[in-house]
C-alpha cells in the first residue's frame, strides 16, 4: 500500500496532497497540465524531494525530510513509464527490459527466465531483437510497461501512457495493465487527463488542481463540474 | 515614362542558373586551389623520398602523438565537466560559458602568451614550478598545454550542447529501474549522446594536430621536442622547400580524412535520430 502526504513548493502554488493507493488498485490522478500530476510522481519516484511530509510504501518510508529520510531513487523498487515511454533507443526490445534485472545483479538464468516471461506476458515475443527505436508507439509502450514491472515493483506509475497509442494499443495497454496490477497486488497510479481513461482502467480517481485536491471517488461518480470534464 | 523593359522568362532562368554557378565555381576554386597547388608543385617521388626525412618524421610522430594526448586528456576531463556543466546551475556559470568560448575568438599568438606569462620560468606559477624543478615552457608538455587551451572548446562546446539537450527521462527511467547515476550515464547517457561526442573530438583533434600560434609563442621550435608539423612546414619553407611542402601534403591528407570522418558520423547520427 501508498501512503503518501507531502507538500511541495512550486513557482505558481504549492502542491498540497494526501492520498493512498490499496495493493492491488488503480488510481487515476487527473488534472489539467500544470496542476501537478507529474511533479507528484516524481516526489514518489524520488526525482523530486517534498519540502515537508512523508511517503510510505507497504512497510518503508521512502521519504521524510522531517527525519532525513531519502531512500535513493534506484533502491525505491517503482515500475515508472513516462510519458515518451523512454525505452532506450539503441537497446533491443529483449535488452530493454533486461535492463533493470542487469542494474540489479540478477543471475544470467534468472534475467533470461524473466524476460521471457515479459515478453510472452506483453506479446512482445516477435520484437525481442528489434532496436526499441524502431518500434511503433504502441510496441514502445508495452516494452516499456514490461521493462517497469520485469523488476517486479512494489509500486508501479504511468504517466500519460495512452496519450500517444491509437485506439487498438490504447485498449491492449489499459487491459494489460489492469490484469498486472491484480495479478502483482501492487498499487498503481496512473496519470490521465482524460475522463474515459480513468473510467476505464481506475478504481478510484483523484482530481486535482493548482496542486489540490478538488474531488476524489468512483471515477463514474465524478461530478460533471469537476475541472477535468468542462475542459472535455 | 517608359514601360518597364520585360526580360523573356527564359532568359530569367538562364541568367539565375549563372549566376549561381559562378558563385559556386568562385568558392570552390578559392577554397581548393590553394590545396590543389601543393600536390602540383611536389611529384611523387620527391614526396615519397622526403617522407623518411628525419624532420618529417619527428615532427609527424611529435604531432600525432601529443594530439592525442591532448585529445585523451580533453575527452577524460571535458566530458564529466561538460555532464556537471550543463546538468547543474550555479553561480558564475555565464562566466565558465564564456571562458569555455574565449579561445575560439581569442588570436593562438594571445592564448600562447598568456600560457607563457602564466608558466613560463619567471611566470605567476611558472617561478613556482621553476623552484620546484619543474619547467613547462619549451618543452613538449607546453606543446600539449597549448594544444588543450586552444582545442578543447570544439569538444566542450558539442559535449555541453548534448548533454542540455538530451531528454532526461531515458536517465530517470534507468535510475528507478534500478541503474546508479553512473552506470545510467555509461549505459544510457554515453552511447546516446556518443556520435556528437566523436565528431566534436575528432574536431578537437584536428585543431589541435593544426596548432601554430600558441604552440611557437609558449612550447618554441625545438625539433624534437616542440616542433610539430605546422611548425616544421614554416621551418621547411624558409630552409628546405621540399619539405615543407611534403609535411604541408601530409598535414591537408589528414585533414581529409578529419573531415570524411566527422561527415560519416554525423550522417550515423541523422539516420539513428
Amino acid at each position: 500500500m501508498l501512503k503518501a502526504e507531502f507538500t511541495r513548493t512550486l513557482r505558481d502554488f504549492t502542491l498540497d496532497l494526501s492520498f493512498q493507493v490499496r495493493d492491488g488498485e488503480i488510481l487515476a490522478l487527473m488534472g489539467n497540465n500544470g496542476s501537478g500530476k507529474s511533479t507528484t510522481l516524481n516526489i514518489i519516484a524520488g526525482l523530486l524531494t517534498p519540502d515537508s511530509g512523508c511517503i510510505r510504501l507497504n512497510s518503508t518510508t521512502l521519504c521524510e525530510p522531517a527525519e532525513g529520510t531519502h531512500i535513493a531513487i534506484e533502491d525505491r523498487r517503482i515500475g515508472y513509464v513516462f510519458q515518451n515511454a523512454a525505452v532506450f533507443p539503441h537497446l533491443s526490445v529483449r535488452d530493454n527490459i533486461a535492463y533493470g534485472l542487469r542494474a540489479r545483479n540478477m543471475s544470467r538464468p534468472e534475467i533470461t527466465g524473466r524476460v521471457e516471461q515479459m515478453m510472452e506476458l506483453m506479446h512482445l515475443g516477435d520484437l525481442e531483437a528489434v532496436k526499441a527505436g524502431n518500434l511503433s508507439g504502441g510496441q514502445k509502450q508495452r516494452t516499456a510497461l514490461a521493462r517497469a514491472i520485469a523488476i517486479r515493483p512494489a509500486l508501479l506509475m504511468m504517466d500519460e501512457p495512452f496519450s500517444s497509442l491509437d485506439v487498438e494499443s490504447t485498449i491492449a495497454v489499459k487491459s494489460l495493465t489492469r490484469d498486472i496490477v491484480k495479478e502483482m497486488k501492487i498499487p498503481c497510479i496512473v496519470v490521465t487527463h482524460r475522463v474515459a481513461d480513468s473510467q476505464e482502467i481506475a478504481d478510484w480517481t483523484m482530481v486535482i488542481s493548482l496542486g489540490k485536491r478538488e474531488w476524489e471517488g468512483r471515477p463514474h461518480d465524478m461530478p460533471q463540474n469537476c475541472t477535468v470534464c468542462r475542459c472535455q | 515614362m517608359s514601360p518597364a523593359v520585360r526580360i523573356p522568362q527564359k532568359t530569367r532562368h538562364l541568367l539565375t542558373y549563372s549566376i549561381a554557378g559562378l558563385l559556386i565555381l568562385a568558392v570552390t576554386l578559392y577554397l581548393a586551389l590553394p590545396v590543389a597547388a601543393l600536390f602540383f608543385r611536389t611529384t611523387p617521388d620527391l614526396f615519397f623520398s622526403s617522407l623518411s626525412d628525419p624532420l618529417v618524421l619527428s615532427a609527424l610522430w611529435l604531432s600525432l602523438t601529443t594530439s592525442v594526448i591532448s585529445l585523451m586528456v580533453v575527452i577524460l576531463v571535458g566530458t564529466p565537466f561538460a555532464y556537471v556543466h550543463a546538468r547543474s546551475s550555479y553561480p558564475g556559470k555565464v562566466i565558465v560559458d564564456t571562458l569555455i568560448d574565449l579561445p575560439l575568438v581569442l588570436p593562438p599568438a594571445v592564448a600562447g602568451f598568456a600560457l607563457l606569462v602564466l608558466y613560463g620560468r619567471m611566470g605567476l606559477l611558472g617561478q613556482y614550478f621553476n623552484m620546484l624543478g619543474i619547467s613547462i615552457a619549451f618543452t613538449t608538455l607546453a606543446v600539449i598545454m597549448a594544444q588543450i587551451f586552444v582545442a578543447s572548446p570544439f569538444y566542450l562546446r558539442q559535449a555541453k550542447s548534448l548533454f542540455e539537450q538530451f531528454d532526461q527521462s531515458y536517465e530517470h527511467t534507468a535510475r528507478t529501474l534500478g541503474a546508479s547515476p553512473i552506470r545510467t550515464f555509461m549505459t544510457i547517457t554515453l552511447p546516446l549522446t556518443a556520435s556528437g561526442l566523436i565528431s566534436g573530438a575528432v574536431m578537437t583533434f584536428g585543431r589541435a594536430l593544426g596548432e601554430f600560434g600558441a604552440t611557437i609563442m609558449f612550447a618554441g621550435n625545438l625539433p624534437g621536442v616542440t616542433q610539430t608539423m605546422p611548425l616544421a612546414v614554416y621551418v621547411g619553407m624558409e630552409s628546405n622547400f621540399n619539405l615543407g611542402l611534403t609535411i604541408s601534403i601530409l598535414l591537408v591528407i589528414i585533414s581529409f580524412i578529419i573531415m570524411i570522418t566527422v561527415r560519416l558520423v554525423t550522417r550515423k547520427e541523422v539516420q539513428h535520430a
